[in-house]
């Protein structure tokens, strides 16, 4: 007979998976209509596939989607990965990209709250949006709501462009260099996002993750 | 003895009058494996003019920092010999979680000056236990733990929150001039545990900001019936487990120390 270990059946304490929230802005105006809205919705798919394949990630990480084409809209309020099931992305209108921000950091903020009233333990958020244009509206007061809370660290944001996307306002909306996307490398772009997610949603508490250089000979993006 | 990553070894504390049982072990995240992983751990026992003393301590390298289990190593080593010179020189010294900060924070400098570095590349977490005669002295900094129990009762006590940042991948570290390092005086302890990070998922209820009682006792009710060096293959076993990696992702250390002599609590209980 096998003698079992002595502390093969220590009892563990039941807490609930620490979240990793992450917010995607998604530009969905007009000119994003055709072959980029197409690939995006595959990318987005794909996003999916990948953190649900991933044991703790599809526990750990929420997503959030906001679109802007027209009007600013939450096309998917924070769902774990396990249950998400990405919207359908309909190109129209103009670039309300300022109101996309500050909907995503409102949404943020919220989402922090029922953490914190839940006892749920979490990581620092990520926001990331995506565009192929410029704002058409005051985009000013969300540079400065994202520099303040990316002083304070309490987000993490991405901003990539597409196309003839205005890289001078992208980088004045992110502190970090805004990212030029490759053609239409959407799935390359989201297989990194899913990557970097499930390497954050997998460190250890005094771990700093390193990520994966987008920008590489064979990245996703251009700089 | 320190430990630290992979490389087991066992000193068993002798059972004599007053003296304590320990156990300790380190292992590396499954990510990092076959590496070392990050953490270290220590032990040694003291003899005083007023009694018997187990010194123990913990920590954690910063993922984030080039040099993480060297910082580990040597905050463990640093706090376990400046707490046998104080104690050994006056067991009544009144100890200060910034005196210790100040021999830690100094032993990482210069570290890092034989290395040629950066400090911040040996940045760690440590926790560490002065157990006495009479009292157990706690210090921290970062987001280990330290549990205690004492004689009266068989609660097992977390008297030092771990301290996260409001994320969960942010802490404060040693050799950073600013971290806060806390410390607090407790009476006699009948056992002690000391854990990295790694382990609080399954050895704290986050919620209710409790040590989840069934895990301590569960180690320390084998430690009062059975020698160390039996227990220290079901230890590493544990450590690796897949059932511990299912819950956590990180590396994980544990000191756990109980008084053999037959006074006080039952701490299986």
């Amino acid at each position: 007979m096998v003698e079992k270990l002595p502390f093969a059946a220590i009892e563990f304490a039941a807490n609930p998976e620490p979240r990793c929230p992450c917010v995607l802005l998604l530009d969905t105006s007009a000119s994003m209509a055709g072959a980029r809205i197409t690939e995006l919705q595959r990318g987005l798919a794909q996003f999916r596939d990948e953190l649900q394949a991933d044991p703790l990630a599809r526990k750990r990480v929420e997503v959030a989607i906001v679109t802007f084409g027209g009007s600013v809209r939450l096309a998917n309020d924070f769902t774990a990965i396990e249950h998400f099931d990405p919207p359908r992305l309909v190109a129209d209108g103009l670039t309300p990209m300022g109101g996309a921000v500050q909907t995503g950091l409102e949404l943020l903020r919220g989402r922090k709250q029922v953490y914190r009233d839940n006892g749920l333990a979490y990581y620092r958020p990520w926001m990331f949006l995506l565009t192929d244009g410029e704002p058409n509206d005051d985009w000013r007061e969300g540079a400065a709501a994202v520099k303040q809370a990316e002083a304070a660290r309490q987000v993490a944001f991405f901003a990539v462009g597409v196309g003839e996307a205005n890289f001078d306002v992208l980088g004045q909306l992110a502190t970090r260099q805004p990212l030029q996307l490759r053609g239409l490398m959407f799935r390359e772009m989201f297989q990194w996002l899913s990557n970097s997610l499930r390497s954050v949603s997998q460190s250890g508490i005094t771990d700093e993750v390193a990520l994966s250089n987008p920008a590489s000979p064979d990245g996703w993006a251009k700089v | 003895m320190v430990r630290a990553g992979s490389r087991p070894s066992l000193a068993a504390a002798t059972p004599a009058r007053d003296a304590w049982r320990v156990l300790s072990g380190v292992a590396a995240a499954p990510r990092k494996r076959p590496g070392p992983g990050d953490d270290a751990v220590g032990h040694r026992t003291l003899s005083t003019d007023t009694g018997f003393w187990l010194l123990a301590a913990c920590a954690d390298g910063a993922g984030s920092a080039a040099l993480g289990r060297c910082g580990a190593e040597v905050a463990v080593r640093q706090a376990l010999a400046w707490l046998a010179r104080r104690l050994k020189r006056n067991p009544r010294s009144q100890l200060t979680a910034a005196s210790l900060q100040h021999a830690v924070d100094r032993a990482l400098a210069a570290e890092a000056r034989r290395r040629s570095v950066d400090v911040r590349d040996l940045a760690t977490t440590l926790v560490v236990a002065a157990a006495g005669p009479e009292s157990t002295w706690l210090a921290q900094v970062g987001d280990g733990a330290a549990v205690v129990q004492h004689p009266a009762s068989p609660r097992w006590h977390l008297p030092i929150w771990p301290d996260r940042g409001e994320h969960v991948n942010e802490t404060q570290f040693a050799g950073h001039p600013r971290s806060q390092w806390r410390a607090v005086e407790l009476p006699r302890a009948q056992a002690l545990a000391l854990l990295s990070d790694g382990l609080l998922p399954v050895a704290v209820d986050l919620a209710t900001r409790q040590a989840f009682q069934p895990f301590f006792s569960g180690f320390a009710g084998e430690l009062v019936q059975r020698e160390p060096s039996e227990l220290q293959p079901a230890l590493e076993s544990f450590l690796t487990s897949p059932r511990l990696a299912e819950r956590t992702d990180d590396d994980v250390s544990l000191v756990v120390a109980v008084r053999c002599e037959p006074a006080g609590a039952d701490v299986s209980a």
